[in-house]
């Protein structure tokens, strides 16, 4: 009976509180940014310094306009998902202005209200210092004719203006706030240079490596008690 | 028969002692039998949540995925602009059809490829940077050949890419994050494919795009 507790019940019990201790999907919570504000009109963001995170600040009590483009601190309530898409928003309650010009490492955001979105990122160029990649491969121009597809087309090689970025969220810290809740459609890549992360995303999960010593144990384990019943 | 020697048929205390010290050591090899048995479990059985947990997302993401798609082109554009709308990733070649979460944290890229939040918006022009690890979602992108086609579907529009470059790059190389004034996706991932712990480089596999297409409702 111990023994099947053991190998059964505790694992799942662990298991379980390891599932218990996972973080809700959406939290609110105190925080503090530092970095360059952009954008205009209500639809304010802050690239954070350090980092390449970009924030959707909104405020109802502290006009940010004059802020904007410079290197500032806030203080706020923060909703962040971290599954699915996500998003980042702040309700701001304080701004701290640190500096008239934003750090060089990060580039300040200009993203249009959610009913103009700005065509397309020409200004991307323009904005970054890094050389743009040049590609000695060809690239094959050659688009697939729309009949292999199943979906209907309807038009094809249709060069599409800047979409929304996917950080896109409703506020809802701000309920005061006459403003339209959605802070809306900034490119992402407008926010921030990449030379903020000092190396590409981590990519290796431990999970198989996990599986390998679970087998490993799991086959130490049984051995060893067929060698105890012998 | 009465016995002559004393002691003679009873084991002898050192006897006993070693008895006891035997069946204590038999107990211990049990238990310790059983404490490796119960972790070897609760490792696989670690791992196989997490999997079960990036199957479940996927399949809900895409079925929200679905609902977005469903709606009319003019519905569409009203509400990707109010929500985060969701893409798909499809390379044929590989077999690979998942949707797209935001972020590339570990908790992001536990549910699917993750889109790198400083680089573009998928379906819009510049650098869009996806990644994901090479033990689940993109462990077959080393198969990709030059000229494979990618697919990006978002909010009623497939964006279709072709690979230009693949490369073996350090980690600590960031030259694939960089901008593009092009329309380009760029996929990275862990390299060598089957290294058991931590890769150490990465894999980085360059499409340009070559074609927009509207669908309809899929």
């Amino acid at each position: 009976m111990k023994t099947l507790f053991l190998t059964i019940v505790a694992p799942v019990l662990l298991v379980t509180l390891g599932f218990g201790q996972t973080p809700a999907p959406t939290s609110t919570d105190q925080a503090r940014i530092k970095g360059c504000l952009g954008g205009s009109d209500g639809n304010y963001t802050v690239a954070e310094d350090g980092t390449t995170q970009t924030f959707i600040v909104a405020s109802s009590t502290v006009d940010l306009k004059p802020h904007v483009g410079h290197d500032i601190e806030v203080t706020g309530q923060k909703a962040a998902t971290d599954s699915g898409p996500s998003d980042n928003s702040v309700a701001i309650t304080a701004v701290n202005m640190i500096s008239e010009q934003c750090a060089p490492a990060t580039t300040s955001a200009s993203p249009a209200p959610a009913s103009a979105p700005p065509v397309a990122d020409a200004t991307p160029a323009a904005t970054t210092s890094a050389p743009v990649i040049a590609d000695s491969t060809p690239v094959a121009t050659t688009a697939t004719p729309a009949a292999d597809d199943a979906a209907p087309v309807a038009a094809v090689s249709t060069p599409v203006a800047a979409d929304p970025a996917p950080v896109a969220v409703v506020s809802t810290a701000a309920a005061a706030d006459p403003t339209p809740t959605v802070a809306a459609s900034a490119p992402a890549q407008t926010l921030s240079e990449p030379d903020d992360s000092k190396q590409l995303p981590n990519t290796a999960t431990s999970l198989p490596l996990v599986a390998l010593l679970g087998l490993g144990l799991l086959g130490l384990g049984l051995w060893s008690r067929k060698s105890c019943t012998r | 028969m009465e016995n002559t020697f004393p002691g003679l048929g009873e084991p002898h205390k050192s006897q006993v002692a070693l008895g006891a010290w035997s069946k204590h050591r038999a107990h211990l090899r049990r238990r310790f039998a059983s404490f490796l048995t119960s972790v070897g479990i609760l490792l696989l059985l670690y791992v196989f949540i997490q999997y079960a947990q990036m199957y479940v997302v996927q399949r809900a993401l895409a079925s929200e995925w679905r609902q977005q798609n469903a709606r009319p082109a003019n519905a569409l554009n009203d509400a990707g602009n109010a929500s985060g709308a969701l893409t798909r990733l499809t390379i044929a070649r590989i077999k690979l059809d998942a949707v797209i979460v935001e972020g590339t944290s570990q908790k992001s890229l536990k549910l699917g490829p993750g889109h790198m939040q400083n680089s573009a918006v998928p379906g819009s022009s510049g650098n869009v940077v996806i990644v994901a690890h090479r033990d689940t979602f993109f462990r077959h992108l080393d198969e990709l050949k030059l000229g494979d086609e990618i697919d990006l579907r978002r909010r009623g529009e497939m964006f279709r890419f072709a690979v230009t470059r693949r490369h073996v790059v350090e980690p600590t190389d960031l030259s694939a994050l960089q901008k593009s004034p092009a329309a380009q996706l760029t996929l990275i991932t862990c390299y060598p494919n089957h290294y058991v712990g931590p890769a150490p480089r990465r894999l980085v596999v360059v499409a340009r795009r070559i074609a927009t297409l509207k669908t309809a409702g899929e």
